[in-house]
């Protein structure tokens, strides 16, 4: 996998905010309720992990067609 | 030349004029939904709680009377003269009517606006839903009923270019943009019937005191019979953008012509005859009516779901264009860098996850937990305020060129403002709804009761009024951002030459497979309103056989008046 | 018209979704037998409800042993009564009306929802077994002070029941 464009990483950081919003809920509707003090520092991280970890891959050689 | 503003410079002016007042609209109603966000979770209270419900109703007519409707009057005339590609009947017509839904807009504007001060007797605090007998002033009712008929008017004006093109092109197939406007333009009359019936005969008369009393429920069920296919008028635009304009973005094109009729048709059948689904909790109305309004609102799901295969498909049809390949891996070479794609894209996200939410409105019984709940705004704050208000302003980023003739000043910019507007609604959409699941009143100042708490199943009460608070800033920055960008653009600050990519590319499967049939919009208009008879003749009678047309009292001039009014109410109903 | 394989599976799935929707909800309503709030409670004269037989005398009234009447006037904006107590282990038939604007009333952590409409009357029943507090809001926009426009019902242990008002 390469590196997303900046767009493709402003993407990805909204999407992995929402799953951080989102993800709160859902664990909650599974019964596992997390204080806040724990589950958003925890979240947080795995964001900025996952964020690192795209910056970290090789950049694109891509050959994608120019957008209309 | 191919862009429009040069093909068709005095339409151009029009369709820029609509949307001009339309983002007006826009930013007014944002602005009163940031204090509602800050005032009912406590963070911020800058007016007083009785001036909440005057925000309120400004909030409420702005955004989905206004920046919709004004929005959809630009890009239908748009979509009329450039797919038929021929120019209005008469331009003095158009400006006509588009002057006529300024002159109700502002008539209605300056009685909601009146509510903030006590210099005039102005006011207007009733909501967008103007439940009787919560009284406005008279220049309210009258101000939206002029805005309504400017309406009728531009309808008019685009069967006449229809008709017109049909003349000079017997046997073709309409193209189907134009198709597309006079489907959702001719399901506009018949739920416009529904307000206009409730103000004209019930409500104004009332307000001006010539009748003593309103029936509530009546008006109520009448606005109703408008309030549901009304959400319909405002998402059609949408629609249209997802089938023409989105599948071109992506680098495709539409996947099947016929099927996009077919769901404009299904709309046009099942919007009104729904209503009564929004009185699920009303008294008054017989258990049986409400079944049926909930089955038809159920078959409403369909040209939904249709629309969105047809939307996916597109997409993946044009990442795979641009050299996308894999299950999802065509995913990423979506153009997700330009903005127009991407709100739209985001847009469309958001409208699947409202599909949830409103299927638990819809059922009959789920909804008693939460009718009137914040899970409602919760609820619509995804489909009106994300899946349409998104794709709206998304599509700017596109359209806009089309219409002023020059490029928009920053794409990254764009990228930016849609990506936060869907954060926004992210954070205020889940809260809305939890918060709804616990209790907590719509439409409420100070949701803070002695004696009444509401306890979410997980989390805490102050945590999800944060997110809300939270959640309207995000908003208002994307707002405030999609204005500068907007006015930046319109006046080329940047001198960005216009992209000439006016053209629509035909669909994959094209009109001539569709079946005729589909072209006799008058069997659509008549079975449409067969339906409407068959669900709403029952109880209407019900209702005013049970409490008259005009409520209890009724002075002289009532009496006589309804005796004048009524046997024609009765033909119309 | 030819139309996608993929297609058609989509249509059948979509189209059995909304069956079944319709489907659980009718088993619901006729099955179970979830009650909704229809036009069971009849119309009213929203000016003369003082000499209504029932709103003409509001609160809690005993039909028998296990079931109770609530009689409520909704005029911004209060509830009358907003305080209301009633024995655990009770059957409780509500009756609703407004004598000015469109009202509604949620008994919150419940399914108990209704508008409260002039002219129309709402009767709503439930089933209270245990002792217990609950909130009630106004959930319609009625006026200005809207959002104070609240009561209590008291769920009491049968032995410490007040008794109707007088
Ligand atoms: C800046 C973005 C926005 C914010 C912060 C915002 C905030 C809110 C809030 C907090 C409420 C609930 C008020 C209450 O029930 O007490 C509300 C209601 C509402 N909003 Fe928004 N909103 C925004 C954008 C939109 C958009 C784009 C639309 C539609 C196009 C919209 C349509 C509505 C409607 C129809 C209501 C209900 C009004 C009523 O109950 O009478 N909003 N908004
Ligand atoms: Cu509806
Ligand atoms: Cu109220």
């Amino acid at each position: 996998m390469n590196r997303p464009s900046p767009a493709g990483l402003l993407v990805a950081l909204a999407f992995g905010i929402v799953f951080v919003v989102e993800g709160r809920t859902v664990l909650g509707m599974l019964g596992f309720e997390l204080p806040l003090s724990v589950y958003f520092p925890v979240a947080g991280l795995l964001l900025v992990a996952m964020f690192v970890g795209l910056l970290l891959l090789p950049k694109t050689n891509s050959k994608q067609v120019a957008g209309t | 030349m191919n862009l429009f503003v040069d093909r068709y410079p005095e339409e151009a002016w029009i369709v820029r004029a609509a949307l001009a007042s339309s983002f007006l609209a826009l930013f007014l109603g944002g602005i009163m939904g940031l204090i509602q966000g800050l005032h009912r979770t406590g963070f911020l209270q800058i007016v007083q709680d009785s001036t909440y419900y005057t925000v309120l109703t400004l909030h409420g007519v702005s955004m989905v009377l206004l920046f919709t409707i004004y929005f959809l009057v630009g890009f239908f005339q748009w979509a009329v003269t450039d797919s038929l590609d021929r120019s209005a009947e008469d331009i003095r017509f158009t400006k006509l009517w588009y002057f006529l839904m300024v002159a109700g807009t502002v008539m209605a504007a300056a009685a909601i606006l009146g509510g903030f001060t006590d210099a005039t007797n102005l006011e207007a605090d009733v909501l967008y839903t103007f439940y009787a007998p919560l009284e406005a002033h008279p220049i309210f009712y009258i101000g939206l009923v002029t805005f309504v008929i400017g309406t009728w008017l531009a309808g008019v004006d685009w069967f006449r270019s229809w008709w017109a093109w049909k003349k000079e092109h017997p046997g073709e197939r309409t193209p189907l943009r134009a198709f597309m406007v006079m489907t959702t333009m001719l399901m506009w009359y018949l739920a416009t019937i529904g307000v206009a019936a409730a103000i004209l005969f019930f409500i104004l008369p009332w307000s001006l005191g010539l009748v003593d009393s309103v029936n509530s429920l009546l008006t109520r069920t009448l606005f109703w019979f408008f309030g549901h296919p009304v959400v319909y008028f405002w998402l059609m635009p949408a629609y249209m953008m997802w089938y023409v304009i989105l599948p071109k973005l992506a680098g495709g094109r539409l996947f099947s012509d016929p099927l996009a009729r077919i769901v404009f048709v299904l709309f046009l059948l099942l919007s009104v005859p729904t209503g009564i689904h929004h009185q699920y909790v009303d008294p008054g109305i017989a258990e049986g009516f409400k079944f049926v309004a909930m089955t038809n609102t159920m078959f409403l799901l369909l040209p939904s779901l249709l629309t969105a295969f047809t939307v996916v498909a597109s997409m993946e049809h044009g990442a795979r264009q641009r050299g996308g390949t894999g299950r999802l891996g065509w995913l990423r070479s979506l153009p997700w860098n330009k903005p127009a794609f991407t709100g739209m894209a985001l847009a469309g996200l958001m409208f699947a996850a409202a599909g949830f939410s409103g299927m638990v409105n819809a059922g009959m019984n789920l909804n008693y937990v939460i009718h009137n709940t914040l899970w409602v705004p919760g609820h619509f704050h995804l489909t009106v305020g994300t899946a349409v208000a998104l794709t709206f302003m998304a599509s700017t980023y596109w359209f806009l060129p089309q219409i002023t003739g020059n490029g928009v000043f920053s794409q990254r910019l764009g990228l930016v403002q849609v990506l936060l507007w869907f954060l926004g609604m992210v954070f205020m959409g889940n809260a809305m709804h939890r918060i709804g699941l616990a209790g907590e009143p719509r439409r409420t100042a100070e949701p803070f009761y002695d004696g009444v708490t509401f306890d979410t199943a997980l989390g805490s009460i102050s945590e999800l009024h944060f997110q809300i608070a939270l959640g309207s800033v995000i908003l208002t920055v994307s707002l405030l951002l999609f204005m500068a960008h907007l006015f930046l653009s319109w006046f080329d600050v940047a001198s960005n030459p216009a992209p000439d990519n006016g053209v629509i590319p035909e669909a994959l499967s094209g009109p001539e497979n569709a079946p005729i049939v589909l072209e006799n919009l008058r069997l659509w208009t008549a079975i449409a309103l067969v339906l409407i008879l068959l669900t709403y003749a029952l109880p209407l009678a019900s209702i005013v056989s049970a409490n008259g047309f005009f409520g209890s009292a009724g002075t002289l001039v009532g009496t006589a008046y309804e005796f004048a009014v009524s046997p024609f109410v009765g033909v119309v109903a | 018209m030819e139309i996608h394989r993929y297609e058609t599976i989509w249509f059948a799935a979509s189209l059995l979704l909304i069956v079944g929707f319709i489907g659980t909800i009718t088993y619901g309503a006729v099955g179970v037998g979830v009650e909704m709030v229809d036009d069971s409670g009849g119309t009213v004269d929203p000016d003369n409800l003082g000499s209504h037989e029932r709103f003409g005398d509001t609160g809690v009234h005993k039909v028998n042993e296990s079931h109770y009447e609530v009689n409520m006037i909704a005029v911004h904006p209060s509830f009358i009564p907003s305080e209301i107590e009633i024995p655990a282990g009770s059957t409780v038939t509500f009756y609703m009306t407004a004598s000015d604007v469109t009202h509604g009333f949620k008994l919150v952590d419940s399914n108990l929802n209704t508008m409260i409409i002039p002219g129309q009357v709402s009767e709503i029943t439930a089933e209270f077994d245990e002792p217990g507090e609950y909130g009630f809001v106004c959930h319609e926009y009625c006026g200005s002070l809207h959002h104070e426009m609240a009561g209590n019902l008291s769920v009491v242990p049968e032995d410490e029941w007040g008794g109707v008002d007088s």
